[in-house]
């Protein structure tokens, strides 16, 4: 049994069985097998006809090719299937440990990958291919017709993965994914988003969690405390068990809020909207009673289709105002770039975050862009749609964006196509010289949206994506909270509506000085909406009001983050 | 029949998955015990597996052990073998 510590991302116990994802291609259906000497001898066999199935499909590929080199590489992995050391090692685990083929073959290869872990470079990760590859042919030929991959899951798992790219967490299977634990990572990486939109529980940077466990074992993911216990003993696995239905009853007791207001006691009103990246989120921001979404990543859009023309992105749209029923729906335009992959003929850039991405790149690439207006414009004849240019940084680029969305109404007016002509248009301030200059833009919007992600990110020149320097993105930090209140300030003097949508709102140690500095309207992940929901009504806007005052006084992210520890526990009634 | 001897790894690579795999077939005929050793590990040179934990790079030293009767053939072909290797340069394949 081993625990390990990490970033909490979201709260809940998760308890199940580790799919690692990049070592193992197939879930591991059953650990243990029957404790009698009927199961051990079947099992047995089960796995020796599995080896001869593997030695003969190697013998016919080694056969089949003319390359010499090809032809060794497979030769090696069947003399490594047929070494007889190795087939002791998962007999053996068989029948003392009473393991299943499967979870054996999983093991006996974990041991053996570890075992070259010292290894550098080079040598190490070819090796490591071998085994990951050998270990897939036993179990393909274990498993059979029963096999199932990720996209073919059958029963829920606890994914366990170095790293999850926004591409392969946009292919997931999320509603067989019981908890995440990720190796890399920090509190606003795109595991922790999708973690805090689907309520899965999730702990990241925990270094080299997936090194240390095996397809099949048993792992408990606990959200809260940020940590992951692998192997437990049946002791831990049942004080987890009654934690885990503790949390149950916490989360419906949150829901039951719904109904209720989102107020502080001294009735100053909240807006909590949430924060989506495809459709199929808009239900669940729904069913956390938020008050529509404040921010619909649409890039994603771009990510898990190729080229989504106009109809198609009309169709979405649309649907997800209907799905919204009057409720507020803002679209941001394309945030393409950076750690969002756009495809056609990227050039490398040596620094992506401050590159061709997000509205420049719309810049460049005119038909997308009103393609994208178009389908907005069109679809917000059907409800409460808004629009939001993301990465301003000028004056220039607002009146470029607006000029754009102007012709686009032009030409639909030209077209006979009806769309909302009053749409309200908004810009995202995520980068310092738009924090600096928002009383210039404050005529040109209707509305100010603080993407506190990237704001940290710029302000402080750290990259959130880098291991690196992960521990120097301090969203505490006094420029950050100089920047954030500029920006209020700026937007209720010139009656600008202002809004903050980045993952600092999760926080409530970060979200009460947020709402101290005046902010009244949040657009957060839709999973934290109802724990955020319950703060808020517990506290006063006098308390936040301090608390932001005092925060402000702080001269470094420790002395801020200190300060918020003590007194945020001591707010709520 | 006890024999011994030093061979040294003197292709770029170091002991991977296709001279193991050579090694593996060059000795399995061979009845004797033939073991490797390298800093304190040692292993049994009719096994890829084993001889992947070796971790000999290039430059490193190998001690051969081989215990039999035809032992001093076995130790003599893994003696060609590390002089004679040539593990060609980018191979092609799924690595």
């Amino acid at each position: 049994m081993e625990t390990m510590r990490g970033i909490p991302i979201f709260p809940g116990i998760a308890i199940g069985q580790v799919f690692l994802m990049d070592s193992e291609d197939y879930r591991i259906p059953q650990r243990c097998i029957s404790e009698n000497e009927e199961s051990i001898n079947s099992e047995k066999k089960r796995y020796l006809a599995a080896i001869d199935r593997a030695i003969q499909e190697l013998k016919e590929i080694e056969n089949s090719t003319s390359i010499k080199d090809i032809a060794i590489i497979f030769q090696g992995h069947r003399y490594i299937i047929e070494d007889p050391g190795l087939q002791e090692e998962v007999l053996e685990k068989i029948e003392k440990f009473f393991y299943s083929a499967e979870y054996a073959v999983s093991h006996v290869m974990w041991k053996h990958r570890l075992k070259l872990k010292s290894l550098e470079g080079e040598y190490y990760s070819r090796r490591l291919s071998d085994l990951e590859d050998i270990e897939n042919r036993l179990l393909r030929h274990l498993l059979g017709e029963q096999k199932e991959d990720l996209k073919s899951l059958q029963a829920p798992v606890v994914l366990v993965a170095q790293d999850l790219a926004p591409s392969e967490t946009a292919v997931l299977p999320l509603d067989k994914i019981l908890g995440l634990a990720i190796d890399r990572g920090g509190r606003t990486c795109h595991s922790a988003i999708v973690a805090r939109t689907r309520c899965i529980p999730a702990v990241v940077a925990l270094s080299d969690c997936s090194a240390q466990v095996c397809g099949g074992d048993t792992i408990i993911i606990d959200g809260r405390e940020g940590k992951v216990i692998i192997r437990p003993d049946q002791e831990t696995l049942d004080i987890y068990l009654k934690v885990q239905d503790r949390e149950k009853l916490h989360q419906q007791r949150q829901r039951k809020l719904a109904s209720l207001p989102t107020e502080t006691i001294d009735a100053y009103h909240i807006t909590l909207r949430a924060n989506i990246e495809d459709n199929a989120e808009v239900e669940i921001a729904v069913a956390n009673s938020a008050s529509g979404i404040g921010l619909y990543r649409t890039e994603f859009i771009y990510i898990s289709t190729p080229d989504p023309g106009e109809e198609d992105q009309y169709n979405i749209y649309r649907s997800a105002l209907q799905k919204l029923d009057g409720q507020k729906l803002v679209i941001r335009t394309f945030d393409l770039g950076a750690d969002k992959d756009f495809c056609e003929g990227t050039s490398y850039e040596q620094n992506p975050f401050l590159g061709c991405r997000s509205i420049r790149l719309c810049f460049e690439n005119p038909a997308m862009f009103k393609t994208q207006l178009r389908a907005i414009l069109r679809a917000s004849a059907f409800g409460n749609a808004e629009i939001m240019f993301p990465m301003i940084s000028s004056l220039e680029e607002v009146q470029k964006a607006k000029a754009i969305l102007e012709e686009t109404k032009r030409e639909l007016a030209q077209e006979n196509i009806p769309y909302k002509s009053d749409i309200k248009v908004g810009i995202m301030i995520e980068i310092p010289s738009a924090a600096l200059i928002a009383d210039l833009l404050a005529p040109e919007v209707d509305f100010f949206s603080i993407g506190t992600n990237d704001l940290i990110q710029y302000t402080l020149a750290v990259d959130r994506i880098n291991d690196r320097v992960a521990h120097l993105y301090k969203s505490a930090h006094p420029a950050v909270f100089r920047l954030v209140k500029n920006v209020v300030d700026v937007a209720q003097a010139h009656r600008v509506k202002v809004s903050a949508c980045g993952e600092m709102s999760s926080e409530i140690c970060y979200l009460i000085p947020l709402m101290g500095l005046g902010l009244r309207e949040f657009s957060l992940s839709p999973g934290v909406i109802p724990e955020i929901k319950e703060y808020i009504r517990s506290v006063t806007m006098n308390q936040a009001i301090k608390v932001a005052r005092q925060v402000l006084l702080c001269r470094t992210h420790e002395e801020a983050v200190h300060y918020l520890n003590r007194q945020i526990p001591t707010l709520s009634y | 029949m006890q024999i011994k001897a030093e061979v040294v790894v003197n292709w770029t690579l170091g002991l991977h998955i296709r001279p193991a795999t050579k090694i593996v077939k060059l000795l399995k005929p061979f009845a004797s015990d033939i073991k490797f050793l390298r800093d304190g590990t040692s292993c049994n040179a009719k096994s890829v597996i084993q001889l992947l934990t070796l971790e000999a790079g290039k430059g490193d030293a190998v001690d051969i052990h081989a215990v039999g009767e035809d032992a001093e053939a076995a130790v003599e072909a893994v003696r060609l073998f590390f002089q004679t290797y040539d593990d060609e340069d980018g191979i092609i394949g799924p690595y």
